[in-house]
């Protein structure tokens, strides 16, 4: 049953429509459902949130939450003679209590490892390297299990002192195991590298048999039925997470995808389709991380690849949609205009825009910008025409009359006009549609002095992305 | 009901009707149980949800859509339901939205009893809140720090502890 019923969503919210009159936050939500995030926390992340503001720390001393929280990590009730005292200090003094139990001349088992650690153990071979930071420093693994570990694994990564790395790569060359020994920068690891996006983790060519909530290794598997390359994949896919710029993070998905891409074609590679898919993941992410980065050259290139790929293989990975957007857009940042027009027309008429939120009409409108960037107002004007004819709901569209109004006030250099539209439309400056007018109002209106309505954060603005 | 006998009209808080499959809505227990009780020809000019914009409503039915075959969750979870890393690449692009989406859509899941979405917007918002200090969650979530200064104290002394455990692995 749901746990509370009130007023869900705002008029206009998420879109490109209207006002928003208030923007629901995290502390507006019911305590109920607060509880319920603060299930899928650690206890010291519940404590630090307990910690950020007196809502949080008045709503966090709950026994029952911090009861659920101790039976969830320890398996059982905390001590009844403790209970009695209610506050989040007695139970993170409880919690450290438990931690500082752990010793390196204890060498515990997996079954306590699981049971101490608030740890996501998938495997037990990789629950030496899955310590979280309370438990790092003291963690020890015995060489049977450091020997083991260095068998099976194909991949492993680690940071800090678990190993005395010359003996532990010593060791796996001795015995011909398949492991990759790279050491990591501690101080280049971004803090949301793996604990905060562990998606990406999921379509590597390996399995991920533990992963710490505190991010402070990764035990990392490959998969029995996955082709030796995997290795070289994986490395490349890692350096890519664990890069510090944006450059270096396109550099190593990029080559990580092309690895894979590779793979689609080799003799005894693993399926295609995997490959495929693999490959094709790789390569958007790389173009998106390029996107996001500015890096117009990048994105368009690799935006191209992955869409040839897309092309190329409709049978494995369907319509390509969702690129014929990330394409455009990296187009339009490259100035590549009549391309983008063209792209943003084939996204708007696939079958991935008519499934979100506000149909295909605004893509339309996106390709009629493009348009009129790269072949004037006059052939925009008649794209416009052309669209509204064969579609009628971008005739109905808002986007439509949005698209007929700018296109109006461009041809007669209306500025109070574009000034009224730019402060209602308060869009994102980052969006394509902010970018294609803004680059229209440059040419069309020299001297406009729009510029803080087209890029200023002073505005509430609605987001355009897909 | 519409004339298609397994489509069932939604109308929306803000007035528009969405017509989505049957077995879709039952994604929603809310909704099953308004299936189960109506007789048909009181279906016929839609179910009316007061509380979901369509904006959310589209959202909520895009994703029940895309997990209409999944088997339905288990009642009771045991710890390893628990985890937060098993987010399926679509379902994290699901839930690349803006925050105030975001808690609609887990608004919404509450209402409409849809314990899959639930799960799945509280993960990813618990998601935002890992690895992160007291301070870089009030930016992330624009909280103002309103500690009293005898709170402050103790928090203080509380974060000893965090500071502690959070320095000894790295």
């Amino acid at each position: 049953m749901p746990i509370i019923g009130m007023h869900i969503g705002m008029e206009g919210s998420g879109g490109d429509g209207d006002g928003v009159d208030h923007a629901l936050t995290l502390v507006d939500l019911p305590v109920e459902l607060l509880f319920l995030v603060c299930e899928f926390l650690s206890p010291y992340g519940v404590v630090v949130l307990s910690h950020v503001s007196s809502l949080f720390r008045r709503l966090l001393a709950d026994d029952l939450l911090w009861r659920a929280v101790h039976r969830r990590c320890f398996g059982e009730n905390p001590p009844q003679s403790e209970i009695e005292v209610l506050d989040i200090g007695l139970y993170a003094r409880m919690w450290r209590v438990e931690v500082a139990n752990l010793s390196p001349a204890r060498l515990f088992t997996l079954k306590r490892a699981k049971r101490e650690s608030p740890l996501m153990v998938a495997a037990w071979r990789a629950w030496g390297l899955a310590l979280d930071a309370r438990t790092a420093a003291e963690a020890a693994v015995s060489n049977v299990e450091r020997l083991r570990w260095m068998i099976d694994a194909a991949l492993v990564l680690w940071w800090g002192e678990y190993f005395d790395e010359a003996a532990a790569a010593a060791e796996a060359a001795a015995m011909e195991a398949a492991a990759l020994v790279p050491t990591l920068d501690t101080d280049a690891i971004p803090p949301w590298a793996v604990a905060d996006d562990c998606s990406l983790l999921d379509r590597l060519p390996i399995e991920t048999t533990g992963v710490p909530q505190a991010c402070q290794a990764l035990g990392l598997r490959a998969s029995a039925d996955e082709p030796t390359s995997a290795l070289a994949i994986a490395a490349a896919v890692l350096a890519g997470y664990v890069a510090t710029t944006p450059m270096a993070r396109v550099a190593h998905l990029r080559r990580g995808g092309e690895l894979w891409a590779a793979a689609v074609t080799a003799p005894g590679a693993s399926p295609p389709r995997t490959a495929v898919q693999r490959a094709f993941e790789l390569l958007q992410c790389a173009a998106r991380v390029a996107t996001d980065a500015g890096q117009a050259e990048d994105a368009l290139e690799l935006g191209q690849a992955t869409l040839a790929m897309a092309n190329a293989h409709t049978e494995v990975l369907g319509e390509p949609g969702r690129m014929y957007y990330f394409l455009a857009a990296a187009m339009l940042a490259h100035g590549a205009y009549v391309d983008a027009a063209d792209h943003f027309a084939l996204y708007a008429a696939s079958g991935h825009a008519d499934r979100i939120q506000y149909s295909s009409s605004r893509f339309l409108e996106l390709s009629i910008l493009c348009r009129a960037l790269g072949e004037g107002l006059g052939a925009a004007c008649e794209a416009l025409a052309v669209a509204a004819d064969a579609d009628a709901r971008f005739f109905d569209s808002a986007a439509y009359y949005r698209t007929s109004h700018v296109l109006g006030l461009l041809n007669t250099a209306d500025m109070d006009g574009m000034q009224s539209y730019l402060a209602h439309a308060r869009l994102p400056p980052d969006s394509p549609r902010c970018q294609a007018l803004r680059e229209l109002v440059r040419r069309h209106m020299p001297g406009h002095g729009l510029g803080a309505l087209l890029g200023d954060d002073e505005y509430e603005y609605y987001s355009d992305e897909v | 009901m519409s004339g298609d006998h397994d489509m069932v009209k939604l109308i929306s808080s803000d007035g528009h009707t969405i017509e989505v499959p049957e077995d879709i809505v039952r994604k929603s227990q809310t909704l099953q149980n308004t299936l189960d009780d109506l007789a048909k020809d009181q279906l016929e000019n839609g179910i009316p949800l007061a509380n979901v914009t369509h904006a959310i409503l589209t959202k909520v039915v895009e994703w029940c859509t895309h997990h209409k075959d999944d088997p339905p969750p288990p009642e009771d979870d045991d710890a390893r339901t628990r985890r937060t890393d098993d987010i399926t690449p679509w379902d994290a692009d699901f839930c690349k939205v803006e925050q105030t989406v975001l808690f609609e859509l887990i608004l919404a899941a509450n209402y409409l009893d849809i314990k899959g979405l639930l799960d799945l917007c509280c993960k990813t918002v618990a998601n935002m809140i890992k690895g992160k200090s007291p301070e870089q969650i009030r930016q992330t979530f624009n909280i103002k720090n309103d500690f009293t200064p005898e709170e402050e104290e103790q928090v203080r002394k509380e974060n000893e502890w965090c500071e502690e455990a959070g320095s000894t692995g790295k």
